[in-house]
């Protein structure tokens, strides 16, 4: 019996030694085969390949279907990666080169992002998942500052900043006038002072993007004439102004936004503090500009406070056209042209259009703000539909073809009150109750960089295709 | 006009400390090239935090006053008005223990804050904060101080300004 166990072991020693052998060296031809072939992994000596019924040749096969497999690009856009390449956004900035993407995993990134680069883009992986910010510390002031041509910046979240959320500027004194920006479904919150602004700037985009809870304007856009600049597709909430544009117009299309629960809405505006007033030449058209006058905002200067729930006012604007807008419920008045007193200069508001705009449920839908009786500083109003105005008729007594009548039935500085005691909620702890439903690029691992070095939806844009919007 | 903050300059020298414990302003020069030139600043950051390190008995470093400079010289009292986003007199050229004040102008914030860290003491956004509101600072010490604004700008970038001291001898 003994004898007999033996010789099954040996039987089975051998059998195992016989079978074994040569699957070593097909695995090890698959292998070599699988990295110079790919998936191909048929070998000349794998006999298995006609005996498909013995165990080896299905062991085999899903080993050489895995191997055969490219393994996925990690990297396919070839980008500056933070944090797997670079500890920092700022380093990642700092070693891009014109034509770059510096793209950022998610997370929260304490830091403050200076530009010094043209023609460079800066992504987040997801709008939401990527958050800049700064924690309301002086020492770091903006989310990203841009002090270079081209750049642009997506697809992610900017709060907190003791100053700004982005900001492009040029600067002035030294004639640099920055060239080509773009802004891309980006959230700005609770900033201290602008959301997303673009300052002594030209040849922008801002699109598709967010801001809530800033002091003074979730967009702004200051000193260019022409600025050349397209605003479409954003939203502007619970800020002290919806936007501010003081000293900007020339080619400044601001359209098909949304700017609703402000303190005050739109304001284009002159002002002594910055150069190139006075400030014309702007279009605003398919806005839909509603329920502004919100107390559950922070109070900005007294200035602004006189504007408090007005949906459109243009303190020493001029040249405006305002156009098929949608301006409702607006706690104080839907459009007002106005003078601004400013230090030792006194700023009008002179030959603004204000055209086909629908005007629902605001406080006085149309207003001509001014010092004394006077004509109507080429001021005009056509194909409104609205329901109340000062001077009564606006459109009769300011036409924008015709003889202008008698503005004696105006409003003076006394439609600015401001509301009573409204508490002044910290711009820290301001609301954003839009900033969750707000979609993020598409593709962003693999979508390729676009800089802002060209902007073919600021080059394309056609004002005659813009609408009324239907609002809610 | 709120009450002028009046702080005198201490030297640059380690006692006087710069308000950057975390070294962010090391970090906002343009690097890694050691030599930052711009149009309106025209210096070489890095010689001249060499320069302002040393000790104050060596003499200080020869000053090029650029083409442009505003000359101020002799003067007890310089204003420099700040608007929106800019120091309207952008170079300087002062004499040791000239009260310098920084006015507010513009509808912004702004803060002043040296070009090389520890230079001189800091005005911070909250002393600047609204139209009106004014700072003051004395240098007492000839030498080149390049500042900028934080909110708009950087050591070399934006907003900035320069104040270049002159011992009354040479005035």
């Amino acid at each position: 019996m003994r004898r007999f166990l033996a010789l099954l072991f040996v039987l089975a020693l051998a059998a195992a030694a016989c079978g074994g052998s040569p699957n070593d060296n097909d695995n090890a031809d698959t292998d070599t085969s699988a990295a110079e072939a790919g998936a191909e992994t048929s070998e000349p000596g794998d006999e298995s390949d006609s005996e498909p019924d013995e165990g080896p040749i299905v062991e085999d096969e899903p080993e050489q279907q895995a191997e055969s497999e490219p393994e996925p690009d990690p990297n396919p856009l070839g980008a500056l990666r933070v944090p797997e390449d670079y500890p920092t956004i700022q380093d990642a900035v700092d070693a891009a080169v014109p034509g770059d993407i510096v793209l950022i995993a998610e997370g929260v990134y304490n830091e403050s992002v200076s530009v010094e680069t043209d023609n460079i883009v800066i992504r987040g992986v997801d709008r939401h998942g990527v958050v800049l910010d700064g924690m309301h510390s002086e020492d770091l002031a903006n989310g990203i500052i841009v002090f270079a041509n081209g750049v642009a910046v997506e697809n992610l979240t900017v709060q907190n900043y003791f100053s700004n959320g982005v900001f492009f500027t040029g600067d002035y004194d030294s004639d640099f006038l920055l060239e080509g920006y773009r802004i891309s479904h980006v959230t700005a919150l609770n900033n201290r002072k602008y959301g997303l602004y673009a300052f002594n700037a030209t040849y922008g985009l801002i699109e598709n993007s967010y801001a809530a809870g800033h002091t003074d304007s979730g967009y702004y856009v200051g000193q260019c004439q022409p600025c050349r600049a397209l605003l479409v597709n954003n939203i502007s909430e619970y800020n002290t102004l919806a936007y501010s544009g003081t000293n900007a117009g020339g080619e400044l299309y601001v359209v098909n936004n949304e700017f609703r629960l402000n303190r005050i809405g739109v304001t284009p505006n002159t002002l002594s503090s910055e150069e190139l007033a006075p400030q014309r030449g702007a279009v605003f058209a398919g806005n839909w500009i509603h329920s502004n006058g919100n107390p559950e905002t922070s109070k900005g200067g007294d200035i602004w406070e006189l504007a408090y729930g007005v949906g459109m006012v243009l303190p020493g604007a001029n040249e405006n056209l305002i156009l098929r807008n949608l301006i409702e419920n607006n706690r104080n008045g839907g459009v007002a042209i106005s003078f601004l007193p400013d230090g030792d200069v006194f700023w009008q508001a002179t030959n603004n259009q204000i055209r086909e705009n629908v005007f629902v449920g605001n406080g006085i839908d149309i207003v001509m703000v001014q010092q004394a009786p006077g004509d109507g500083l080429g001021n005009c109003f056509a194909g409104n539909d609205y329901t109340s105005s000062r001077p009564a008729d606006v459109e009769t007594v300011l036409p924008c073809d015709g003889q202008q009548g008698d503005v004696s039935d105006m409003i003076g500085i006394e439609f600015f009150a401001p509301p009573a005691a409204d508490e002044n909620i910290p711009y820290e702890d301001v609301a954003s109750p839009g900033a969750a439903d707000q979609p993020g690029m598409a593709d962003p691992l693999t979508a390729p960089p676009v800089t802002a070095e060209v902007i073919p939806e600021f080059d394309t844009f056609d004002l005659d295709a813009i609408t009324v919007p239907t609002g809610s | 006009m709120r009450a002028g903050l009046v702080v005198v300059l201490c030297l640059a020298s380690a006692s006087c400390a710069g308000d950057d414990p975390a070294g962010l302003f090391e970090q906002s020069r343009v690097g890694p090239a050691p030599i930052v030139e711009s149009e309106t600043l025209d210096i070489d950051l890095d010689t001249l935090a060499d320069a302002t390190a040393e000790p104050e008995t060596a003499s200080p470093p020869a000053v090029e006053i650029p083409a442009g400079a505003l000359d101020r010289t002799g003067r007890r009292a310089v204003d420099i008005d700040i608007r929106d986003n800019v120091f309207e007199q952008r170079v300087i050229v002062v004499t040791a223990g000239t009260e310098i004040t920084w006015t507010n102008q513009g509808r912004n914030e702004h803060n002043v804050r040296p070009a090389v860290v520890g230079a001189f003491e800091s005005i911070s956004a909250a002393a600047l904060a609204v139209k009106g509101d004014a700072a003051s600072l004395v240098f007492t010490k000839p030498g080149d101080y390049p500042y900028f604004c934080s909110l708009h700008g950087t050591a070399t970038n934006g907003q900035t300004g320069r104040v270049i001291v002159v011992s009354a001898d040479s005035a």
